[in-house]
């Protein structure tokens, strides 16, 4: 595998979800995450830092077993990078079950013909919009009284 | 959205475990592969945190395979199909290795893994994503606005000996104008969706088509205008869909064109398009409205004679109301009857079809049974009044006429009004309704009754407008 295709790779499956996850964060905190961008750049020198190592032990062997452990890593980090902001969420509003409502959202993505990455990245705003939906529920709740 | 474990789950469907040889070492090296996967997997992206560790299922599907035993383990491999739901990989969980068990049972792999030849093919983005973006670079979209724009040149009614001879550019069918935003396309012919993209028109910058009669320049490419509105349509609504269930917000409306043609265009379309109405409708001297929402904007027409037997054919006049009205006429293909004139007395561009020429018809002994040609042009010509008159669809059977019809129309007209004939040409735009052009070189704009001519270089080539100060050689 070459070097520009554990970019290419990481870059739909772990840097987009963290600069989309980050960004719907400080939306909603209307501030800035100390440190958070700055995870981002370390995130590219681990990526190449694990390229040297699989190449040292795989070498060009196992191209096909290479790329899969490459999508693995990625997606594992991105599962990761999901449940992290599932965890902030639940910090802000721990009632509503996230990962049922992340489930019922790739439910529907499975229906779509074509899925593309910004599907994909919908499920923060979406997850985000699921709280929003409840704070307002109870504004308008508080009024009514 | 695929999981942790889908791509080793792609690696090993290339081998469906139930057709193995269990006697033999194909068991060993099925095994290995996982294992070897994991070991990879050892050496985690974020090195703060401990590997990637196999889950219980994918260590009991082992123990399984390691057993050499066919039979227990098509027994047994349904208890690790139980365990899969603990994998814990995925933030939420898809059941992907569920599925993979589930395959495994049945002893038939339904999925196929993605060929690594056409991977990079579903990376990219689709056709219309780049459409879109070249909409919104463009510059030349900007300008569309309260232009007039002609997209034909020659006669296209026999592309085929035609583009054997003419370049590229004299393809087309019809005109657009755009009055205050809206769009309109009269007599999309063939190549006009070519034509018009060249020249920075876009699907979306249409809202009206009118088609004046059914021949095939004039109307051989409403077909493809309308897949490629639909094409349009349904890329604009594919991604956000989910969003609509997801979020419940309004689903944006669909770009929508509506279709004024003749009856036969018209049972062509039918089904294909939305909205469809005869052009029929607008004939007589009386101004109707176009549509209610484009205020301002008004077509009538008149029955020519073009087409024998019952089928139809019109020439139309458009009102758009600006501080005056701006009139742009078009005869569409017609020979000449008194009426014609009648009809189109007064406007501020007329858009004539000339066709070709014969001797008979030069020399007034006989006029053209279906277009105007030379004599019929004349008689239009000396019984109307517009400020500019351009003349289109030039059918150079014999050679390229063009320059010559203008200088000796003019000179038999001896007009001494203000009004100009110009030759039409692929491009040629006047802005409304200011009436002026871009001259070629100084590229300024100027009136377009000021505008001279630069003859094309060879036959068959473009003719280029120029203002006063360019042709007098002072800039």
């Amino acid at each position: 595998m070459k070097e520009y295709e554990y970019i290419v790779l990481a870059t739909d499956e772990i840097f987009s979800h963290m600069i989309t996850s980050v960004i719907c964060l400080e939306n909603y905190h209307r501030d800035n995450l100390n440190g958070v961008f700055r995870n981002i750049f370390a995130m590219f020198n681990e990526l190449r830092e694990d390229y040297k190592n699989t190449i040292l032990l795989m070498g060009n062997e196992e191209e096909e077993l290479q790329r899969a452990c490459m999508k693995t890593k990625c997606r594992f980090k991105r599962e990761k990078i999901l449940d992290g902001f599932i965890k902030e969420m639940e910090n802000i509003d721990d009632t509503i079950d996230y990962r049922q409502e992340a489930g019922n959202f790739y439910n529907n993505l499975e229906k779509e013909d074509v899925e593309t990455l910004e599907m994909q990245l919908m499920v923060y705003p979406y997850l985000l919009s699921v709280l929003r939906k409840k704070e307002e529920g109870n504004k308008d709740g508080k009024k009514d009284n | 959205m695929e999981t942790c474990l889908q791509p080793l789950w792609d690696v090993l469907r290339n081998e469906n475990i139930l057709d193995l040889d269990w006697n033999t070492d194909e068991i060993k090296r099925y095994i290995n592969k996982i294992e070897l996967f994991f070991k990879i997997l050892q050496n985690n992206l974020d090195q703060k945190h401990k590997s990637i560790e196999k889950p219980l299922h994918i260590e009991e599907y082992i123990k399984l395979l390691e057993s050499g035993n066919q039979q227990e383990f098509k027994q047994n491999i349904e208890d690790v199909e139980s365990q899969a739901d603990k994998c814990n990989l995925c933030a939420v969980c898809r059941g992907c290795s569920k599925k993979f068990y589930n395959d495994v049972q049945k002893g038939k792999i339904t999925e196929k893994s993605l060929p690594y030849e056409l991977e990079n093919y579903f990376l990219k983005k689709p056709q219309m994503y780049y459409y879109r973006e070249s909409m919104g670079e463009k510059k030349e979209r900007t300008y569309l606005r309260n232009r007039f724009i002609l997209l034909k040149g020659f006669s296209s009614s026999t592309p085929v000996i035609y583009s054997a001879s003419f370049n590229i550019e004299c393809n087309g069918g019809g005109f657009y104008f755009n009055y205050k935003g809206t769009g309109i396309v009269v007599d999309p012919g063939i190549g006009f969706v070519k034509s018009m993209h060249k020249h920075g028109i876009f699907i979306n910058d249409i809202d009206i088509v009118v088609i004046t009669h059914d021949h095939l320049d004039h109307n051989a490419d409403a077909e493809t205008l309308s897949s490629l509105l639909h094409d349009f349509n349904s890329f604009n609504q594919r991604t956000p869909h989910i969003m609509y269930d997801v979020f419940g917000t309004i689903c944006p409306l669909e770009h929508e064109i509506v279709w004024i043609t003749d009856e036969n265009t018209k049972r062509k379309l039918k089904g294909k398009v939305k909205k469809l109405k005869s052009l029929g409708d607008y004939t007589g001297y009386d101004r109707k409205e176009i549509i209610p929402k484009e205020r301002g904007l008004f077509l009538s027409a008149i029955k020519t004679k073009h087409i024998k037997d019952s089928e139809e054919s019109y020439g139309i006049k458009f009102f758009a109301q600006y501080e005056k009205d701006c009139i742009i006429s078009y005869t569409s293909d017609t020979a000449y009857f008194e009426e014609l004139s009648n009809f189109f007395a007064k406007q501020d561009i007329l858009v004539f079809n000339v066709s070709d020429i014969y001797i008979k018809d030069v020399k007034g002994i006989k006029s053209k049974n279906s277009h105007l040609g030379y004599n019929g042009s004349i008689e239009l010509l000396k019984n109307t009044n517009y400020k500019i008159g351009i003349a289109s669809e030039f059918c150079c059977t014999n050679g390229d006429f063009r320059i010559n019809f203008i200088k000796t129309v003019k000179r038999e007209l001896e007009k001494e009004k203000h009004s100009c004939i110009l030759p039409g040409e692929m491009g040629f735009n006047i802005s409304l309704p200011a009436l002026q052009s871009e001259c070629a070189i100084c590229k300024k704009m100027s009136d377009t009754v000021m505008l001279y001519i630069i003859s094309p270089s060879k036959e068959y080539g473009r003719i280029q407008y120029i203002c006063r100060h360019c042709a007098l050689g002072v800039i």
